[in-house]
């Protein structure tokens, strides 16, 4: 199997860093770029941040570009009090001084979208900021985009933000809103299968010993996941997206139509999910846009994820 | 000694079926049905729809009193035919029944029947919760006067009904309903959640209506347009919402439920009429109510039949 073309957008983000780590050493997909948005933390942490887990991960070539510093609309909202007021939870950890690419977000992904030779598949970890503006200036690239495969929202079991909206939908609803009315294919990776991708404590030691170059970054990662969160068995987060990209099969889907709640005094932020039987009736005119995440095989993605990092 | 309750109610196919189960259990003691707008729109035609079940079922001393025939905020959207046919019980003609509808309103009925026994009556919503909301405009202490109040309504992480995300009796009347979530009272909610999976089938129904009894036909007679109703929709089987609530009280043991604070959305525009549930805690509310999340739905049905085979 040739490598999978992706692009992959991020907020870097504790969880976003083993992602990256995890993406950026699996030789089953092919990193255009690297594209960074305001979210987890603001964006002039978030492009340090990015840089510096692709400098421990061996991968400097990879094109980094900042992307928006807000949401479309709304007002920004971090979420530094999960991920540290530095991003990684690792303050002390000496960030790169590289710079990144000077083209906008945006224009970056344009650029590699042209150039691809076949649709790329992109990997939204963050608010989706960065594809609504992309949405709007590049509607006639949109074919070049095979999926969007989007960590955010939930079908059934609410969110995190607030009880109905999880956080990278809920910081940019009407961000959320263009793209899943875009037409692009979207596998919503949501809370709904997020937490269940797990390491063991055995498999944290042998990640944190490895004795490779980021070994030392992701050991420290993983323990900030286990302090922040009272974890022992620290949650993998976006990194299970990615390991979901590279292993399609490990995700039961079901295509649905998905809308993003824009009003609402709870339910700002939240991806409903019409999942009614009826909904399958002609009469309920809107057609599915999104192959929702049911369940996931959390074992394989973890496996992957020391497969990849721990050798 | 068993519960003493109000059941407010829009029959409503499923509604009389529920009553049915209440008159036919000795863990409650109905003490009055009132009547409000939901499955049909004509409350008038839904308080005849009470009183000939009451009198079907041989007790013709409850008293039934008519309630809101419109939302507390806004207009009655006029759907439920499509489920529960024109005259609300499947369009089967029932005799008109003897007895007719008391003078008091039933929001009045509420106070005044809860305010008599302090602490004793639980009340059982099977529709929109205006009437309460309406009582609780008149008493916001009728909280300190009520048992505790069952619903069927709402769908907490459930599949809507009406909407993705909205179930009928609660998006029939979002504000009302949300008024009646805060009240400071316990709630139990039978919900889409736990609704959704007590199913029965024409198998089923059929020796419900070889009891030979009256009351078996005409559950049978009944569901002949509801069950139609589901197969249209593409589902197999056709669900039982309000007995649920019923069945919440006389067995408890057959239910498992989850502790939260529920609110209700009024003004999303994809969102309006959901019920929110709580669960990591985030509005700084006390849990108020037991959202019912499982049910032993053999149990139920067991039960169900032998309660239908002791009416007339």
């Amino acid at each position: 199997m040739p490598p999978l073309p992706v692009l992959v957008d991020c907020d870097t983000g504790v969880d976003d860093a083993l992602a990256l780590l995890l993406a950026a050493r699996s030789p089953a997909l092919e990193i255009l770029g690297v594209t960074c948005v305001a979210g987890n933390v603001p964006l002039d942490a978030v492009v340090p941040n990015t840089l510096t887990v692709l400098d421990a991960a061996q991968r400097p070539e990879i094109p980094v570009a900042a992307g928006y510093d807000r949401p479309l609309v709304a007002a920004f909202e971090s979420a530094s009090h999960v991920h540290g007021e530095d991003g990684m939870g690792l303050p002390d950890w000496p960030r790169s001084i590289r710079r990144p690419d000077s083209r906008h977000a945006v224009d970056l992904m344009a650029d590699i979208l042209s150039a691809a030779p076949e649709p790329v598949t992109l990997i939204a970890l963050a608010p989706l900021t960065n594809l609504a503006g992309f949405v709007h200036r590049y509607p006639h690239l949109l074919p070049r985009i095979a999926r969007i495969v989007s960590m955010g929202g939930s079908a059934f079991t609410g969110g995190n933000m607030t009880a109905a909206a999880e956080f990278n939908i809920g910081c940019d609803p009407e961000a959320a809103a263009v793209v899943y009315n875009s037409g692009v294919p979207i596998t919503l990776y949501g809370l709904d299968v997020f937490r269940q991708v797990t390491l063991t404590e055995a498999e944290v030691d042998a990640l944190e010993n490895a004795g490779q170059p980021w070994s030392s970054l992701l050991g420290g990662l993983l323990r900030y996941i286990q302090r922040r969160f009272g974890q022992v068995e620290p949650g993998l987060g976006d990194g299970g997206t990615v390991a979901a990209t590279i292993l399609p099969d490990v995700l039961t889907t079901h295509p649905h139509r998905v809308d993003i709640e824009l009003t609402g005094t709870h339910t700002r932020g939240m991806t409903v999910v019409d999942r009614r039987v009826a909904s399958k009736d002609a009469r309920h005119a809107a057609p599915p846009n999104a192959d929702v995440a049911y369940a996931i095989d959390a074992r394989r993605c973890a496996e992957l994820f020391v497969k990849i990092l721990a050798r | 000694m068993p519960e003493r309750i109000l059941i407010d109610t829009d029959p409503g196919i499923d509604d009389a079926m529920a009553i049915l189960l209440a008159l036919a259990s000795p863990e409650v003691q109905v003490e009055g049905v009132t009547v409000v707008f939901g499955n049909s729109g004509d409350v008038a035609l839904l308080a005849r729809n009470a009183l000939a079940i009451l009198e079907l079922a041989g007790h013709t001393g409850i008293p039934v009193a008519v309630g809101a025939a419109n939302p507390l905020v806004r207009s009655y959207h006029g759907r439920g035919s499509s489920i529960h046919g024109d005259n609300g019980l499947g369009d089967v003609e029932l005799s008109p029944p003897t007895a007719s509808p008391i003078a008091q309103n039933a929001a009045h009925f509420i106070i005044d029947t809860c305010l008599a026994n302090p602490g004793e009556i639980t009340l059982v919503t099977l529709g929109p919760l205006t009437n309460i909301a309406l009582a609780l405009h008149i008493r916001p202490d009728l909280p300190r006067y009520v048992r505790r109040l069952v619903m069927m309504g709402g769908a907490v992480n459930a599949v809507g009904n009406v909407s993705p995300v909205a179930e009928a009796n609660v998006h029939n009347d979002p504000e009302a309903a949300r008024l009646v979530f805060n009240a400071g009272w316990e709630i139990t909610m039978a919900g889409l959640d736990v609704t959704m999976q007590v199913h029965m089938d024409d198998e089923y129904l059929g020796g419900l209506r070889a009891l030979g009894n009256h009351a078996g036909q005409f559950v049978w007679d009944i569901t002949r347009f509801y069950i139609a109703a589901y197969h249209r929709f593409g589902y197999e089987n056709m669900v039982v919402h309000d007995s649920c609530a019923l069945m919440a009280i006389i067995r408890p043991e057959f239910f498992t439920s989850q502790f939260a604070y529920v609110d209700v959305e009024t003004s999303g525009e994809l969102t309006r009429g959901q019920t929110i549930g709580d669960w990591r805690r985030q509005y700084g509310h006390e849990p108020q109510t037991h959202v019912l999340t499982g049910v032993d739905d053999v149990a139920f049905k067991q039960l169900y039949y032998e309660r239908i085979a002791t009416l007339p």
